[in-house]
């Protein structure tokens, strides 16, 4: 049964890659930059020599078969702007890119699920009245706007990432453990003197943790294409950077890649909540 | 009664923003070689940038963009959306499915890098005003599954309804039931979503030009204005150059966080 | 109040000064005059009913007087003394160590009102740890005695049950356990039996009535159902849009029911065929059967 339900996550995993770089592929082909460089517009170059350097123009899917041939292998190709493989490119950023998410997202997470459990705990107007105050102000920052504020304060990148996180994950959260917490058995036993730790612990977090593990879901999808910003502005030398870096020189080989690296790492995210929180609530 | 305080400060900006061409005391690229970097004073309110161009001015026009640019985009996205939501309503099961898979792959991949890509096929350097309206497009178009969902729902509760079937049943046109049940059913969730979207995009338009892929120069936006903070190590000496921004950025997304429920969020 | 003498019989008759004397203003931000000067007592070892419509504050009051209204916004006023203390003035601190241990609390909603991912018997323990720290054998025969005391069999198998391995009325019969595992003084049962069928209500007011017999329980009982509230009671509270209309004793309320609000929901009663048009069955006859009915002497 579980090995089903992981079975069919994974296939629709890869499913929505393969489809997204098909997408990819075929923008690739059709768009009327392609095979347009800078060269092209440099005028000590003569047309001959260029188009020479073109490749051969061939159809969509055999592009694509190609392609993904290239993967198979570990040849996610060359990027045209860089001239250097752009699998040794991923090699050297990904970590990076990882890296602030892990650190940047997971303190967010951390950060929004306490802020929340606070304010069910003690429903005192200072509890809610803190967290929705910074909330809100950092809802009306763009995320870029975020990321050079906190390079001037002197912290890294992933604390930007913290403050894109940590909002959208509070608003969330509060909003599920209120209603778990609206439950008529937690007021039951809140009516049989249970202590307030215990009411948190045993009545009010089991009943919400399906949908928490979502949200953990949903800051991982939301968390890493805020990198982009982030990154390019703090000058963070990841992969979200290097596809600003992709699109300002129009290269759109690397831009395919990096969009479909970053629909692994957001479905991978979104699938690890959707099966964990199914299993909980399976269980229960 | 809060939310009609949030409503007449909204307007208040938004006004200010559309008359900037009479309030504001000069235009938003004329340049002052001889006064660059002023501080304010009596003839630039709010000092002058680096090419010598008044910043109270370009701040009025850059909220003029912005305010306008974001309900555009999110007019297009529902828009998008409704096309969608009356073409599965009406097609047959096929198309319905094709297009909702569509939309779940478009919900499922990162939406700011086919932002990128897809800006990156079109021209960079291009007029200003073809800038806005390529931002524009392509905000409002590529964000439209969140909103396809939601009304794709909207219109498949309310063709099962009652009502609905009764009017089928009387022997209205497909093209009648559309207009006289269906929109009017659908309205309440359409300007819930148009609410929902409009301050998500103003800050999507405010990454995309700080980032150089929006609007572009010399026409102000709020991203445009807040590429100032690359200079950064000048920002605690010269407060003037970004408070105000940040201040009137925050306070209209605070705004609009109030205007649908009539409470602070 | 409108029979001081009654109340001061019934005073006599229990020995002792009123259990529980609220006097409640409550406002909720969206409803303000939620309960306008709702005034009443109950002595040691009565059960009052409380009667009203839904919306007319009837649980807003139980809320009120375990202090669990938790809403923004929310405002009581008045006074509430119990046992010699003033509940208003108790600390959230001093609330939890009576909330269980003095008062107990039914709910309406049987099945909602336990934790479904615990078993039983976990509950039955958290409810008894929350004001005793003993030994296992200890907690579990005093367990055991409160599951008995409600016809509940305290096997192992029973204890290892989740919730929704209940019935309704299995599942009221284990919240009224954990209400009653303390001895409380004072049971508040809100809307207890309106969503049981009318057998399994019949039983449970029986149980109520047994458990005020033999632990000298007070009980506060909140019902919209008029009839089932007359078996029970001793006297019958009447509340109207935030407002006590009528307190008096059950007869009094069939046989001479003051206030206009109280004579129509006397009058909206089911008639039994044959019964004279003014009242729908006739005051004698009545408290005959909700004696027996309750299992009253």
């Amino acid at each position: 049964m579980a090995l089903r339900f992981l079975a069919k996550h994974a296939v629709r995993l890869v499913l929505t890659v393969l489809i997204a770089g098909l997408l990819g592929a075929a923008l690739v082909r059709i768009a009327p930059a392609f095979g347009v460089s800078e060269q092209e517009l440099d005028p000590r170059l003569s047309r001959e020599f260029v188009q020479g350097q073109r490749p051969e123009p061939v159809g969509i899917l055999r592009y694509y078969g190609q392609f993904l041939y290239g993967v198979a292998h570990g040849d996610f190709g060359e990027s045209p702007s860089l001239q250097r493989p752009i699998g040794e490119l991923l090699r050297e950023r990904l970590p990076v890119s990882l890296e602030n998410l892990a650190f940047g997202a997971g303190a967010g997470i951390v950060l929004g699920f306490l802020c929340a459990m606070v304010a069910v705990v003690f429903r005192s107007p200072l509890a809610r009245a803190v967290p929705v105050a910074s909330s809100t102000v950092l809802l009306s920052l763009p995320s870029a706007a975020l990321g050079l504020l906190f390079l001037l304060a002197g912290w890294p990148p992933a604390m930007a990432l913290t403050a894109v996180v940590f909002p959208r994950v509070y608003r969330y959260s509060a909003a599920v453990l209120a209603r778990s917490a609206d439950a008529s058995h937690v007021l039951a036993a809140r009516a049989r003197g249970v202590s307030p730790g215990r009411i948190l612990c045993v009545h009010v977090l089991p009943g919400a943790a399906p949908q928490l593990l979502a949200i953990v879901g949903m800051a991982i999808s939301l968390g890493f294409p805020a990198l982009v910003p982030i990154e390019a502005v703090c000058d963070s030398p990841g992969v979200m950077q290097l596809a600003l870096k992709a699109a300002m020189a129009r290269d759109l080989p690397l831009l395919v890649v990096l969009t479909m690296v970053a629909s692994v790492v957001v479905l991978i995210g979104n699938a690890a909540a959707d099966i964990s929180s199914d299993v909980l609530r399976r269980e229960s | 009664m809060l939310r009609w305080s949030a409503v007449a400060a909204l307007l208040a900006i938004l006004a200010a923003g559309l008359f900037a061409n009479w309030i504001a005391p000069h235009g938003y690229a004329d340049q002052d070689r001889e006064s660059p970097n002023l501080s304010p004073s009596r003839q630039y309110p709010l000092g002058t940038d680096e090419l010598g161009r008044d910043r109270f001015s370009r701040l009025l026009y850059g909220t003029r963009v912005s305010l306008l640019l974001a309900p555009a985009a999110a007019a297009i996205s529902i828009a998008v959306a409704v096309a969608l939501g009356g073409f599965t309503a009406y097609a047959g099961a096929g198309w319905a499915r094709a297009s909702s898979l569509v939309t779940d792959l478009m919900l499922s991949l990162p939406t700011i890098l086919i932002l990128l890509t897809v800006r990156a096929m079109l021209p960079l350097n291009v007029s200003a005003l073809a800038s806005i309206v390529i931002t524009c497009v392509l905000i409002g178009a590529l964000n439209y599954p969140p909103a396809a969902r939601v009304i794709g729902a909207g219109v498949d509760a309310l063709l099962k309804s009652d009502f609905i079937l009764q009017a089928r049943a009387t022997g209205q046109s497909p093209g009648r039931i559309l207009i006289r049940q269906l929109m009017p059913g659908i309205r309440p969730v359409l300007i819930a979503q148009f609410w929902l979207l409009v301050p998500v995009f103003v800050m999507a338009e405010a990454n995309l030009s700080l980032l150089g892929l929006g609007v572009s120069e010399p026409m102000p936006s709020w991203g445009n204005l807040l590429r100032e903070l690359e200079n950064y190590s000048a920002i605690p000496e010269r407060p003037w150059v970004l408070a105000p921004l940040g201040v009137l950025m925050v306070t209209v997304l605070c705004l609009y966080a109030i205007l649908p429920s009539g409470e602070p969020a | 109040m409108s029979t001081p003498s009654l109340l001061t019989l019934h005073a006599a008759v229990s020995g002792g000064g009123s259990l529980l004397a609220a006097t409640l203003e409550l406002d909720y931000p969206n409803k303000p005059g939620a309960l306008r000067g709702v005034s009443f007592d109950i002595e040691a070892g009565e059960i009052v009913g409380l009667i009203g419509e839904s919306g007319s504050g009837k649980s807003s009051v139980a809320m009120c007087l375990m202090r669990l209204l938790r809403a923004r916004g929310t405002r009581l006023r008045g006074s509430i003394r119990f046992d010699g203390r003033d509940l208003l003035a108790s600390s959230e601190r001093e609330m939890r160590r009576i909330r269980g241990r003095d008062i107990g609390l039914v709910l309406q909603s049987p099945l909602a009102s336990l934790n479904p991912m615990l078993r039983v018997g976990a509950q039955m323990a958290e409810a008894w740890r929350a004001h005793r720290s003993t030994s296992n054998e200890q907690m579990r025969g005093e367990i055991a005695r409160a599951m008995e005391m409600v016809s509940l069999p305290s096997t192992d198998e029973f204890l290892r049950r989740y919730p929704r391995q209940l019935s309704v009325g299995l599942a009221q019969r284990v919240l009224i356990a954990m209400a009653i595992l303390h001895r409380p003084k004072l049971l508040i049962a809100d809307e207890p039996t309106s969503a049981l069928d009318v057998i399994t209500s019949a039983e449970i007011l029986k149980l109520f009535a047994r458990l005020n017999r033999e632990l000298g329980m007070a009980i506060l009982f909140i019902s919209h159902d008029l009839l089932s509230v007359a078996a029970l009671c001793h006297r019958v509270a009447i509340m109207k849009s935030g407002e006590l209309v009528e307190c008096a004793p059950a007869a009094r309320i069939f046989a001479a029911p003051a206030h206009p609000y109280t004579r129509e929901l006397v009058a909206a009663l089911p008639r039994m065929p044959g019964a004279p048009d003014q009242l729908p069955v006739s005051s004698t006859n009545l408290s005959t059967a909700i004696e027996k009915m309750a299992g009253l002497p």
